[in-house]
């Protein structure tokens, strides 16, 4: 059951709270401090978050200057506190949205993201992480190491949950008309878990071998990865999955045991009646499929030739829907659905096809030796002898026209041509196709349109051509073909097969329906429903003449319809299913290297032209392995739902929506924090360029013992401990023309820190610090400092550093410099180098400035009343500010303004009490 | 077809006609045409520069007003005229009092200095009136990718930002790209936003010569088989401390200007070019065009 | 060796400070990075741009204005690209550079550079041989290169009096 069906479903809205509690925003240190010294007063929290762990950046931290305390230690009794304690509401994965209101009675829209997992039921055993397949870099690490889809941010995370990370549905999911879950099976081949891919190709197709062979694969037409090279070859892919089943043997019939009395008849066994069928059986149906001919298969069988599809792929994969429990009459033309009514069927589906071909009308189209595409395709894949002679033309440009030159080829025709009227790049065939048909020899003449077929007794003699140029372009979109005047020629011909499209039939059981112009019945577009609202259609009868997967996805649609309908449920309720895009700036493309589409092997020209020998050979198992490896995973999570099959607590619903809480709130505190300067944007530094630089939040990550390197401070190059390492200060920081003129306060302490934490994990390391001032002004902070130089050995160079350089050979740095308290210029060289970034204001602010009018700073800071004397209370009556959210501060300060904020709020709070 | 005014500068008439020549060749080709502005004066950079700052705008400022009194923009190839006109437009479209004391001094010639010439570099014409669509298309014989080569855009073509408005001063990729189009290897050295040296060659000819060679050193380490220029001077200076300091005489490579390299790709014909006179052989970079197809 | 009292935010930059150019002067916090990425600074020992502001602002005027150290700056800009007090110590060298010849110091290579080409119009009359001509004629190129003296020469006048 595809688990996208639930997401149209609307977002559900709950509402929270009273004017007696209060809202704080942001997780950190200082948000939580204010939010336990509320609740400690007897006052009722909402606690909102941003990520799906409170801790903010603290959590990320190793050890705290100046007493070089173990941060996790001081923050996960904190973490625990908030989680306990019964006046605190934790809002995790949750944004603000909107706000409006006054001091003591706000009212505040959180849209609180849909994490996937069940918050009750989950243990944060983490059975789940190791299945899943799907790898991104890990953002609390810094981009340092992977995470999972589904993951847990750190080991102390609160909620101690996990959360599935979903970006959206890949665009080759959207772009299959019957929506097979590319990313998902193709992460599961990663796996080698075959049966498993196998089983996500099935849920949306029932002919994955078949499919394999034959579609034009509009999935590659958008996929992400043609933007870095080559499309991924997603149909090859789930054609080795159909192959390697058939070689190992594994399939076992599942037939499914009708639940339901009421009867389904479809006519006609083409890729729409049989994918009805399959859908309907699997919905515990009784199904009965009608087909006029003396086996299944329709087009497929009798339209495409043997080369490009085995007859025994088909078969097999025909057989294996039968095993479903669906019964199959062959030999059997329906020709009234009303017949069909009165013997007992509640619906019908009609997927009769349109098997007629179109005629070419010009003089000569009835003489002897003239075939159409599909009696003549027919024919020979009935096991009929026919006849060609030596030279051939075939009139068209899609694939029944490619189709039926080729077939001419193999049967002995000694030179084949394909006439068109448009150029090369309109034809619609599959371009692969094309080209295989020009390697074995079949000529392409383009740009011509037959006038009349010459005859000689009536029997075809050659043909006579107009030559044609692009005009203007017509409905469709390509430019029209127009004659060129005087311009005729002739070739000699034995034979000419028109393939120029195909129409519904001129009798049949859908003339008894209401129809379209062009004879085809007409159908609700959602639920393929039609006049009658017994009978359903789908596939070419209602196109007139389109793909096999979309005759799949008619039938699927048209399935679940009278599914609906049988059961008189709302037949257009969630549908059509609602997936949500990704746009592709959104998907991050910079970190995969170019690599070269892995090509299927082919039989060559010379050989293949003999025989009717199946041409494309398909993957081995190695290079379908080095294909799916290209996929870079647009959607991130992919639902191939193997966390739900490890997950014994059933805690995990991919069916999940995202909630809005309505929150009235009579004070907020505001706690949102800090980002960190993007110091790629110092391209002079070489962050993003050289393997060994940088930034320090990524050196805390590396020192901490729950990080990628388990603490180990090691090289991002060779991953060899450093000998001689740097930091480098101001960057993002007191810097007029980035636009943070101020000081960010934290970074000369977090540097020497940082310098410490070096050498007591390697006093051998040569540690330097480049620096424009040493800020330590705070309690602790000075004696901190000269401890680093006197105990630590750690240098100080005063001058600030002008541009770092890479060894091309070592990836060692080279760092120049101005030692200006020796007074000479220099040139160090250093395994690694740390640049120190600046803090700036965190996102997330726009909903207060526009409901609320909040004002801030003109570098983004929240404005406060008054520096001196009001220094949490913002320009809002009842709004309040702690921590980095209105100035730099280190943690002491954040958390002590976090406790101030609190009493500003509870002020409020009490009043309201009152 | 667009029409400039071709202001070559001092140097560039005299040390290096090639790249007068190269140029006038290579956008006749792209569909610029180039006229020479008549009676012109120096621009006035670096000398007159450093001493007295409204001579400088004067120098410049006359240039300016006469390709105002003959209706066409100016087209320059030098990164110090480049400079040099754009910063005395900056100073005259915004100071009332600059601007009466220089048109008091144009007057005499019927000159007057309105701001209505604009300035223009050569890269700045390849890429927003040309574009790489178009030099591609021209490329008559692409070079072959196993052609590395590195670029060189000087200080006065991307510095200050605020008046050159060419490219990012700190990662200038226009001409890499442009070359790329060629079918050249374009590759990345360290510090290769450094000047050339050469304004220093007045005071310090050993300091400069030692600049130059350092570049020289920082292309040779990444594999580079050439520089490439657009810059009259730093051209001439690349080229000539080649042949001072330790340099090897096998191990100089050649210096090209922009237009030259353009136009061995676009097929016109080596002595159009002036490629004999420059001062390094270009023989290892005419060698990497591909063949033909047939 | 001065005789004069050192004192930062000397006199001397002070009067740096008031001609247009030399404000930024006020900006400096002595950080070092404009040494730090100076090309002249590289090969040049006793050129650092940052100790030459110093001297500005501990007030060494008559060494500054009398030294070669203040002409050595190429104008390359690199510094004042990267200076994150937004400061240039191209333009505050500019101002250093017209105070000196107001006070009649211009090294050689300058004054005699100056005076060619505001005689001559343009800069190098005196290098362009008949082989240069030759050169030219081969290329196509225009031999007559019309410079205009006439309005170089009445700048001398206006601007250079006493000077060069």
């Amino acid at each position: 059951m595809l688990t996208v069906e639930k997401s149209a479903q609307k977002i559900s809205s709950v509402k929270m709270g009273d004017p007696g509690s209060a809202l704080v925003v942001g997780g950190g240190v200082a948000g939580m401090q204010a939010a336990l010294d509320i609740a400690n007063q007897g006052f009722k929290v909402f606690l909102v978050e941003k990520t799906s762990s409170i801790g903010g950046k603290m959590a990320m931290l190793d050890k705290t200057f100046p007493t070089l305390d173990c941060s996790a230690c001081i923050l996960t009794p904190k973490l625990s506190e908030v989680a306990h304690h019964p006046n605190i509401e934790l809002l995790t994965y949750s944004e603000v949205k909107d706000i409006k209101g006054k001091a003591g009675d706000f009212k505040v829209k959180v849209l609180k993201k849909a994490r996937y997992v069940d918050l009750e039921k989950c243990s944060g055993c983490g059975d789940c992480v190791p299945v899943c397949p799907t790898e991104v870099p890990n953002e609390f690490d810094q981009g340092l190491g992977f995470r999972k889809a589904i993951y847990v941010p750190f080991p102390q995370a609160t909620p101690n949950t996990h959360t599935i990370d979903k970006r959206g549905h890949p665009a080759c999911r959207i772009n299959c008309p019957a929506h097979v879950n590319g990313q998902g099976f193709l992460a599961l081949i990663r796996e080698h878990k075959y049966d498993d891919a196998l089983e996500i190709v099935r849920r949306s197709i029932p002919f994955p071998g078949t499919l394999g062979r034959v579609c034009p694969a509009p999935c590659e037409e958008k996929c992400e990865r043609g933007l870095i090279d080559n499309p991924i070859n997603i149909r090859d892919s789930h054609r080795w999955l159909a192959d390697y089943e058939r070689e190992q043997g594994t399939y076992t019939p599942t037939p499914v045991k009708p639940d339901k009395k009421k009867k389904v008849a479809v006519i006609g066994a083409g890729p729409a009646g049989i994918a009805c069928a399959e859908k309907l059986a699997k919905l515990g149906y009784p199904v009965t499929v009608f087909e006029a001919r003396e086996k299944p298969g329709g087009l497929l069988r009798y339209g495409i030739p043997e080369y490009r599809l085995p007859r025994e792929i088909l078969d097999e994969e025909i057989s294996m829907v039968e095993d479903l429990g669906v019964k199959f009459k062959f030999n059997k033309k329906i020709r009234s659905v009303e017949s069909l009514l009165e013997k007992g069927f509640s619906a019908v589906f009609l997927g009769i096809g349109a098997p007629v071909s179109s005629r070419l009308k010009v003089d000569g189209e009835d003489a002897e030796g003239v075939f159409h595409a599909l009696e003549f395709l027919d024919r020979v894949n009935s096991g009929e002898k026919v006849e060609v002679g030596n030279y051939v033309a075939v009139i068209g440009g899609g694939n029944a026209a490619i189709d039926a030159a080729r077939v001419a080829k193999r049967l002995g025709a000694y030179k084949v041509f394909i006439i068109y009227r448009r150029s090369r790049a309109e034809m619609p065939a599959i371009k692969s196709e094309i080209s295989d048909a020009e390697d074995e020899g079949i000529e392409l003449v383009l740009l011509a349109n037959p006038v009349e077929i010459l005859t000689m007794k009536n029997k075809v003699a050659g043909i006579k051509c107009i030559r044609m140029r692009l005009g203007e372009p017509d409905e469709s979109g390509r430019r029209r073909p127009i004659p060129i005047p005087d311009s005729e020629f002739t070739i000699q011909l034995d034979n000419v097969i028109i393939a120029i499209g195909q129409r519904v039939g001129e009798d049949g059981p859908h003339t008894e329906l209401k129809t379209t112009s062009w004879g085809t019945p007409v159908v609700d577009p959602i639920t393929y429903q039609t006049s009658n609202p017994c009978v359903f259609a789908g596939g070419d009868v209602v196109t007139g003449g389109g793909l096999v997967v979309d005759a799949v996805a008619h039938g699927h649609e048209a399935a679940e319809s009278i599914h609906r309908f049988l059961q008189g449920q709302d037949m257009f309720e969630g549908r059509p299913v609602e997936f949500k895009e990704i746009p592709s700036e959104d998907i991050p493309k910079a970190r995969f290297p170019k690599q070269e589409k892995v090509h299927p092997k082919k039989l060559k020209p010379t050989i293949r032209v003999d025989s009717f020998k199946e041409i494309e050979q398909g993957y081995s198992e190695e290079e379908v392995l080095e294909e799916a490896g290209r996929c870079i995973e647009c959607g991130i999570c992919c639902e191939c739902e193997q966390c739900v099959k490890a997950c014994t607590r059933e805690a995990i619903d991919h069916s999940m929506n995202d909630e809005v809480v309505e929150l009235n709130v009579g004070a907020i505190v505001i706690a949102t924090g800090y980002k960190l300067f993007d110091v790629s944007r110092y391209e002079r530094l070489g962050f993003g360029i050289h393997y060994n630089v940088i930034h320090a939040m990524q050196f805390e990550r590396l020192i901490n013992a729950a990080g990628p390197t388990h603490g180990h401070l090691v090289r991002l190059s060779d991953g060899k401990v450093p000998k001689s390492i740097a930091f480098v200060q101001c960057v993002g920081s007191r810097d007029v023309k980035m636009g943070v003129p101020y000081c960010s306060r934290i970074c000369c302490m977090y540097a020497i820190k940082n310098a410490v934490m070096a050498k007591e994990h390697h006093p051998d390391i040569d540690v330097t610090i480049y620096y424009t001032d040493v800020r330590s002004f705070g309690k602790g902070f000075e004696e901190f400092y000269q401890m680093a130089k006197r105990r630590f050995g750690v240098h100080f160079i005063r001058g600030r550093v002008g541009q770092i350089d890479e060894d091309p050979h070592t990836q060692d740095l080279i760092v120049s410099y101005e030692d200006i308290v020796n007074d000479r210029l220099g040139e160090a060289r250093h395994d690694m180098v740390i640049l120190s970034p600046g803090i700036i204001p965190a996102e997330g602010l726009e909903p207060f400035m526009k409901g609320l009018n909040l004002r801030l700073y003109e570098d983004g800071y929240i404005q406060v009343l008054d520096q001196f004397v009001d220094p949490v209370d913002s320009s809002v009556k009842g709004v309040y500010v702690c921590g980095c959210s209105d100035s730099p501060k280190d943690i002491p300060d954040s958390v002590t303004a976090g406790s101030a904020a609190a009493m500003h709020a509870t002020i409020v709070l009490s009043k309201e009490r009152e | 077809m667009k029409e400039y005014f071709y202001y070559p500068g001092c140097t560039s008439p005299v040390r290096l006609p090639q790249y007068e020549a190269s140029t006038i060749a290579v956008l006749d080709k792209l569909g610029i045409k180039l006229s020479y502005l008549h009676n012109a004066n120096c621009c006035g950079a670096q000398y007159v520069e450093s001493l007295s700052p409204n001579a400088f705008v004067a120098m410049s400022g006359r240039i300016l007003a006469l390709a105002e009194k003959f209706e066409k923009d100016i087209c320059v190839t030098c990164g110090a005229c480049n400079h040099s006109l754009k910063h005395a437009k900056h100073e005259l479209d915004n100071n009332k009092e600059l601007r009466i004391e220089i048109n008091s001094l144009l007057k005499e010639e019927d000159l007057e200095y309105t701001g209505a010439a604009k300035v223009v570099h050569l890269i700045q014409i390849l890429r927003d009136d040309v574009g790489i669509e178009k030099i591609k298309d021209a490329v008559v014989r692409p070079f072959d990718p196993s052609l590395v080569l590195a670029t060189h855009y000087g200080c006065h073509l991307t510095r200050p930002w605020e008046l050159a408005q060419i490219d990012d001063p700190e990662n200038p990729m226009i001409m890499d790209h442009m070359i790329e189009a060629l079918g050249a290897t374009v590759v990345q050295y360290p510090e290769k936003t450094r000047c050339c040296g050469g304004p220093l060659l007045a005071m310090d000819p050993e300091a400069s010569n030692r600049i130059g060679l350092e570049k020289i050193e920082n292309v040779r380490s990444v594999g580079g088989q050439g520089i490439v220029t657009a810059c009259g001077f730093c051209d001439i200076q690349l080229a000539q401390v080649q042949f001072g300091g330790d340099l090897k005489s096998e191990d100089r490579i050649p210096v090209l200007q922009l237009p030259q390299l353009m136009g061995i790709a676009f097929g016109i014909d080596e002595e159009t070019l002036g490629l004999d006179l420059n001062k390094i052989s270009p023989e290892p970079i005419i060698n990497a065009l591909q063949e033909v197809k047939c | 060796m001065s005789k004069e009292l050192h004192s930062p935010t000397s006199s001397f930059a002070m009067e740096i400070a008031s001609i247009p150019g030399g404000e930024d002067i006020r900006k400096c916090i002595q950080c070092g990075i404009c040494s730090a990425t100076c090309s002249v600074a590289s090969v040049v020992d006793k050129y650092r741009p940052r100790k030459l502001i110093q001297k500005i602002l501990i007030g060494e005027r008559n060494e500054v204005l009398k030294d070669d150290l203040p002409w050595l700056c190429m104008m390359c800009r690199t510094c004042e690209d990267r200076c994150q007090e937004g400061a240039s110590p191209v333009d505050i060298f500019h101002v250093v550079r017209q105070l000196a010849v107001k006070e009649g110091y211009i090294p050689d290579a300058f004054k005699q550079a100056t005076k060619t080409v505001l005689l001559d119009g343009w800069m190098l009359e005196d290098a362009y041989s008949d082989f240069i001509e030759e050169d030219r004629e081969n290329l196509n190129l225009d031999t007559n290169l019309e410079w205009n003296e006439e309005f170089t020469r009445r700048l001398m006048s206006k601007y250079f009096k006493g000077v060069i």
